[in-house]
């Protein structure tokens, strides 16, 4: 175990110390008896006082990246802050955020580069060498080179500041096979805001909003801070929050109307709002004829729509669905219908965001004040971020193994993102070609991609799997090489564009230095491309040279961004393309450059180009939807075993209804045993109305295999040990809430 | 519970030593025969007491182990704690000194030692006996003002936890020193007549039958106050109460007492069952007292 | 702000917390956490669910010391190492502390834990020394849905103290007659 300076351990040092030093002045300190007690009293373990550095930086607990101030005590980090100066939180951060020191002292992490001794997954490890792990990973990349091409190698990572790095070593290593997490998480919205705007780019301004549906966007706890904070804001003012979700969350407290749908039917309460908008004419016929394109089709798809219809679908009363329809048009257009986040759901989650899309055009509400806007990236109103110079990359030897934006295949899914899901298939089939060699970066696909079972197989048969990691995580249990990177508070990042109604630029400022032997991943891909032959595309010295590139083109010095964290163009208001004139020129990058109510793409596609409804797979008697979701302490699986984080939740319980409970003879904090697929976890069972009768819920990240998780491991129910991994075909998102598990008492 | 089972023992040996010491000093009126008993009640006292003390040191956090910290207790003249700390200081070296004027014959070990201050205090005597008295009553209803003070445990706060003090204090204190006394006769080949000593018991176990009553009706009578006496009565601790407290305590001794002082008794052995079972049940009462005091707010996770 | 005013200020702190505004997302319980270097396995602040009235419904309230002006704590600190401060923050001086625990005992709303290490109670002190050097105390600094605001009752302009003296905050559970400085705005 490397040697970590836990606060503990810090002030008895210190405190030996000083006996040592001044012993006799340490001797019974007797005060004036007076019984008046001194006044102001100094605590050195606080975290205020003392000579103190604050670095500018980015939070790296989520993907939101929120801004820090870090304060830094001799070498040490005392405080995570917001960055004060920030208008989008006003210094405030999450749990998670406050929790940094904690992950950065957690002895759990991984600290030297650590080789493989015993079998994969038990965990057993021997420590290494830089040297001796970058030749053993190039080793082995150039045989499978060599054998099998380039595109056997597979790489995956939650996109971070990291990626230029990961994706430079792809693409100059040759495979097109370069991962995110997307697939698990929000790709069936983008997918469908590309097909309607043309541009993933588009956001909502929670902050001057007056009216929002959201379909289980679950703002307060699966939290992005600059958000939550809009809307709590436009709450105060008097916003009406209506929040669709089959279950009882802190955003359904927090909501002004809660309709508790019945899983999976959003679609028909989106398109029965359509009906009675377009029916009682409360939509922005204007904006509808200048900015969209399709109404006709739309219309004509929604006529059969009704709420009473609707209301047998959904378990919503066609009085409610009128009503909050009604509401939502006469609120336009600062009435918006939240695309959602997490939305690998249903099989018809794609065009349930294209129907959600399709309400706010027909509120009018793009390009103004309290609607939805397209972001105002730094490329196109500023300037676009350099990069170091590198050679260029050589043709990726062939498609993507998974499919993903190959035409006949998953046209649709963003190749930069695949289908990590498909992963597994094409390792243990050879299907479509080989894939032998895995580098997964700060990512865990054991915990975070269903069928878990099928991706512990295809790990069995690689000739080289590589985890870089802070921890040991489920994935890096079955590795062959553990590489330990730093945290985000031990390192510099690339600059990142954080661009919303104003372009803006961000980044993060190593705070101290790193741990052990971790190391920055610009620095690890840098040296793991030396070692296999490609070291010419890392043609940086360090990431002060990245940093000056990427800066040249915008004209701001590197010592000015260290001083803000931030930067956007001076003076640069913000911006709303719609603000001023209603009829101004809004061109969107789609065939028609309006936004897409109907899709001559998607017809093209053989795919419905207006959304229709289809119903939830049918739930067989005596089981239930098994449903996944966040808790605002906790990044997926990510933070779970982080010391304080675990301490707030330190497990997750399967929800579930009072009614089906009593039948099972399940009382709240019964052991309970879930299966599905032939395979099942263990939990405890939290009997709750906040669920429907027909579904269960838990949250996600618990149940963890690796042994180098000391806290998690074992703990709590894992959702994606249970899931089959069923892709949809339309957008290759993951479909995750169609299926259904037999719940016993254990 | 904040406090665990040092502080139970504290408050148990507290008042038994208090209770002893006032059992002793009403040996006097109770028959010149049991000057043995004012000897014993006062012998127990004071180590009992300092004993007590001992505990409640060692249940301190930073204070066991930077003791000086101590004398900051003598300082907050509102706080109940400083007022038991200063009794306590004062009981203690008072009850010895007492136990020193009463004594017949001072060990020879410490002949030489002790007998000039024997005579010193043995003409204070009566000095002694006041002071000891009053500072006796008080060791036995401050530990129940201390903790019936805060508005925290509905079960606690009320002016009858005082009472139920004193009254378990009296009767401990009044079992032990009989106790002791049973012993130190019986060394000596004497056989005591207890014919008294359990008439008086009885009527104090009654006395303490009757404010526990009320103390638990007043408690179930307060919103939160109602849980700690389920928890008592039907709850967790439903056993130590029934059989420790009850039958131990105050049931069983009451019928040995009578039947004791019931024509043809004379059963030592009735009475020294009965001096040891209110030992037992003294001790189960401050533990109890402890354990079901459920506070008047849900505890936050802190 | 600066702390070098000529004639010395004088404040009454207290704290309002909006739970209307409240996500119940532990941002602060963290905060403090850090902040304060609180041990593992305790919290000076968390977030509980408090009921409201006996319909089962909860809502997320931020718990921890409520700063009396009639402490408890402080009536019944034997060794006064438990005081008030002329502007309402009750705090701890470590330095006079036996660890009797009387204080832990006596508060009713259970804001105080033993640091067993250190054989001290301790608990919220509304972070003074940020307070002092004329920062917000962790937790309203931090508060996703901005909904602690430090109030200083002797400020005629604050607009928290505002909310307190309109009567719109409240503390909780007034009934038990220690005067908290944690308001609390309930709202619908």
């Amino acid at each position: 175990m490397a040697p970590t300076t836990s606060r503990r351990t810090f002030l008895q040092v210190t405190a030996a110390g000083t006996t040592l030093a001044v012993a006799p002045a340490v001797l019974p300190r007797l005060p004036a008896l007076s019984g008046e007690p001194p006044a102001g009293q100094v605590n050195p373990a606080r975290s205020t006082p003392g000579k103190q550095t604050k670095v500018l930086s980015a939070c790296e607990m989520c993907t939101v990246r929120c801004p820090i101030v870090v304060r830094v005590r001799d070498g040490e980090v005392v405080r995570i802050e917001g960055n004060p100066k920030e208008k989008a939180t006003h210094g405030a951060i999450c749990a998670r955020g406050n929790a940094g020191i904690s992950l950065l002292r957690d002895p759990d992490r991984v600290r030297t580069p650590l080789i493989r001794v015993g079998e994969r997954g038990e965990g057993k490890f021997r420590q290494a060498s830089w040297e001796e792990a970058y030749r053993f990973i190039a080793e082995r990349l150039t045989q499978v080179k060599q054998r099998y091409g380039p595109q056997a190698l597979a790489m995956a990572r939650r996109p971070s500041a990291t990626d230029p790095f990961l994706v430079t070593f792809g693409k100059a290593f040759g495979t097109p096979n370069l991962f995110t997490h997307e697939s698990t998480c929000p790709m069936a919205r983008n997918v469908a805001l590309e097909v309607s705007y043309g541009t993933a780019g588009v956001a909502i301004d929670y902050g001057k909003l007056d009216y929002l549906v959201s379909f289980g966007r679950n703002h307060f706890e699966t939290i992005a801070v600059p958000q939550a904070q809009g809307l709590v804001g436009a709450l105060g003012r008097g916003a009406q929050l209506v929040y669709v979700d089959p279950r009882h969350t802190p955003t359904a407290a927090a909501a002004t109307t809660w309709l508790q749908i019945r899983p999976g039917t959003d679609l028909a309460l989106v398109l029965a709002m359509l009906h009675v908008l377009i029916a009682e004419g409360l939509y922005d016929h204007d904006f509808v004829q200048r900015y969209t394109h399709g109404f006709a089709e739309l219309a004509e798809a929604v006529k059969e729509c009704t709420p009473d219809w609707a209301a047998k679908q959904t378990g919503i009363p066609a009085a409610k669905i009128r009503e909050v329809a009604g509401a939502f048009g006469l609120a336009r257009p600062r009435a918006v219908a939240d695309f959602g986040w997490y939305t690998a759901g249903y099989a018809n989650e794609f065009q349930l965001r294209r129907a959600i899309i399709a309400l706010n055009a027909l509120a009018g509400n793009l390009e103004v004040p309290g609607g939805t806007f397209l972001i105002k990236g730094m490329k196109k109103y500023a300037a676009e971020l350099g990069s170091w110079k590198k050679p260029k990359f050589p043709k990726a030897s062939a498609p993507r193994v998974d499919g993903a934006g190959v035409p006949g295949r998953f046209p649709l899914a963003p190749a930069k993102d695949g289908l990590i899901q498909a992963l597994p298939d094409a390792i243990i089939t050879g299907q479509p070609y080989p894939v032998r060699a895995f580098i997964a970066s700060r990512f865990d696909p054991l915990a975070a991609v269903p069928d878990q079972a099928r991706m512990i197989e295809a790990f069995g048969r690689l000739d080289l799997l590589v985890s870089i990691d802070v921890y040991v995580s489920d994935t890096g249990a079955y590795a062959d090489v553990v590489l330990p990177e730093c945290t985000y508070l031990e390192r510099t990042d690339p600059v990142f564009d954080v661009s919303g109604l104003v372009p803006k630029i961000r980044y993060r400022q190593q705070a101290v230095p790193p741990q052990g032997e971790a190391r920055p991943g610009w620095r690890i891909y840098k040296e793991l491309a030396e070692a296999t032959g490609i070291g010419e595309y890392f043609g940086y010295r360090d990431i002060d040279e990245v940093i000056a590139a990427q800066l040249a083109p915008l004209g701001v010095s590197p010592q000015q961004l260290a001083a803000s964290g931030q930067w956007a163009p001076p003076g640069f208001a913000p911006l709303y393309l719609r603000g001023k004139d209603p009829t101004a020129a809004v061109k969107l990058p789609t065939a028609s450059g309006k936004i897409e109510l109907a899709s001559e793409e998607l017809a093209g596609l053989g795919i419905e180009p207006v959304p229709r409804y289809r119903p939830p797979a049918q739930r067989p008697p005596d089981r239930f939807r098994l449903v996944q979701g966040k808790c605002a302490v906790h990044t997926n699986s990510a933070t779970a075993n982080v010391p304080w984080l675990h301490e707030l939740r330190p497990d997750n319980e399967l929800w579930i209804h009072p009614t089906p409970a009593a039948r099972l003879g399940i009382r709240d904090g019964d052991r309970v045993v879930v299966r599905a697929g032939g395979h099942q976890q263990h939990g405890k069972a939290k009997v709750t109305d906040g669920i429907s009768e027909d579904t269960v819920f838990a949250y996600h990240g618990w149940g963890r295999l690796s042994p180098g998780l000391t806290r998690v491991r074992g703990r709590g129910i894992s959702g994606n040990a249970l899931l089959p991994a069923t892709t949809d075909p339309v957008t290759g998102s993951l479909i995750m809430r169609e299926t259904f598990v037999e719940v016993v008492k254990s | 519970m904040v406090w665990g089972w040092p502080v139970a023992w504290y408050l148990f040996l507290g008042g038994m030593g208090a209770g002893a010491m006032l059992a002793g000093l009403a040996a006097p009126l109770v028959g010149k025969q049991y000057a043995v008993v004012e000897r014993a009640g006062a012998a127990v006292a004071g180590p009992a007491v300092a004993v007590g003390t001992g505990l409640l040191v060692f249940d301190l956090g930073i204070g066991r182990h930077e003791p000086w910290r101590i004398a900051y207790l003598y300082l907050n003249g509102s706080s109940p704690m400083t007022w038991g700390t200063w009794i306590l200081t004062l009981f203690v070296p008072v009850a010895l000194l007492y136990a020193l004027s009463v004594t017949e014959s001072l060990p020879s070990r410490w002949e030489r030692v002790l007998t000039p201050l024997h005579r010193v205090v043995a003409r204070a005597r009566q000095v002694l006996r006041v002071t000891a008295g009053v500072l006796a009553v008080s060791t036995a209803i401050y530990t129940g003002v201390l903790l019936s003070m805060p508005p925290t445990f509905p079960l606690l706060n009320n002016w009858l936890l005082p009472a139920l003090f004193l009254a378990s204090a009296l009767s401990t204190g009044l079992s032990v020193a009989v106790l002791v006394a049973l012993v130190l006769e019986h060394r000596r080949g004497v056989q005591l007549g207890l014919h008294p000593w359990s008439r008086i018991h009885i009527g104090l176990l009654v006395g303490e039958i009757a404010v526990l009553l009320a103390w638990l009706g007043v408690s179930a009578g307060a919103p939160v106050g109602a849980e700690s006496v389920q928890m008592l009565v039907t709850g967790a601790l439903a056993p130590v109460f029934w059989l420790g407290v009850v039958a131990f305590g105050l049931v069983g001794p009451a019928i040995a007492f009578v039947a004791e002082t019931a024509p043809g008794g004379h059963s030592c052995r009735l009475a020294l069952t009965g001096e040891a079972g209110v030992l037992v049940g003294g001790l189960a009462l401050r533990y109890l007292v402890l354990a079901a005091a459920v506070p008047i707010l849900a505890r936050p996770p802190l | 702000m600066s702390t070098a005013t000529v004639a010395p200020v004088r404040h009454r702190y207290a704290l309002v917390v909006d739970t209307t505004r409240c996500i119940g997302c532990e941002a602060c319980s963290v905060a403090c956490r850090a902040e304060n270097n609180v041990p593992e396995g305790h919290w000076r602040s968390r977030i509980v669910a408090y009921p409201l009235g006996k319909s089962g419904q909860t809502r997320p309230v931020k718990w921890a010391c409520m700063h009396c002006a009639d402490a408890p704590c402080v009536t019944v600190c034997p060794t006064k190492a438990t005081y008030q401060r002329p502007d309402g923050i009750v705090v701890i001086d470590a330095d006079r502390c036996v660890g009797c625990k009387y204080c832990v005992f006596a508060c009713p709303y259970g804001a105080r834990y033993v640091d067993e290490e250190r054989g001290i109670p301790d608990k919220c002190d509304l972070c003074h020394e940020r307070i002092d050097a004329g920062l917000q105390p962790a937790c309203v600094q931090t508060c996703v849905g901005r909904a602690i605001s430090l109030a200083d009752l002797a400020d005629p302009n604050d607009e928290a103290a505002a909310r307190i003296n309109s009567g719109e905050a409240k503390p909780l559970h007034p009934e038990l007659g220690t005067k908290p400085s944690v308001y609390y705005v309930m709202g619908r």
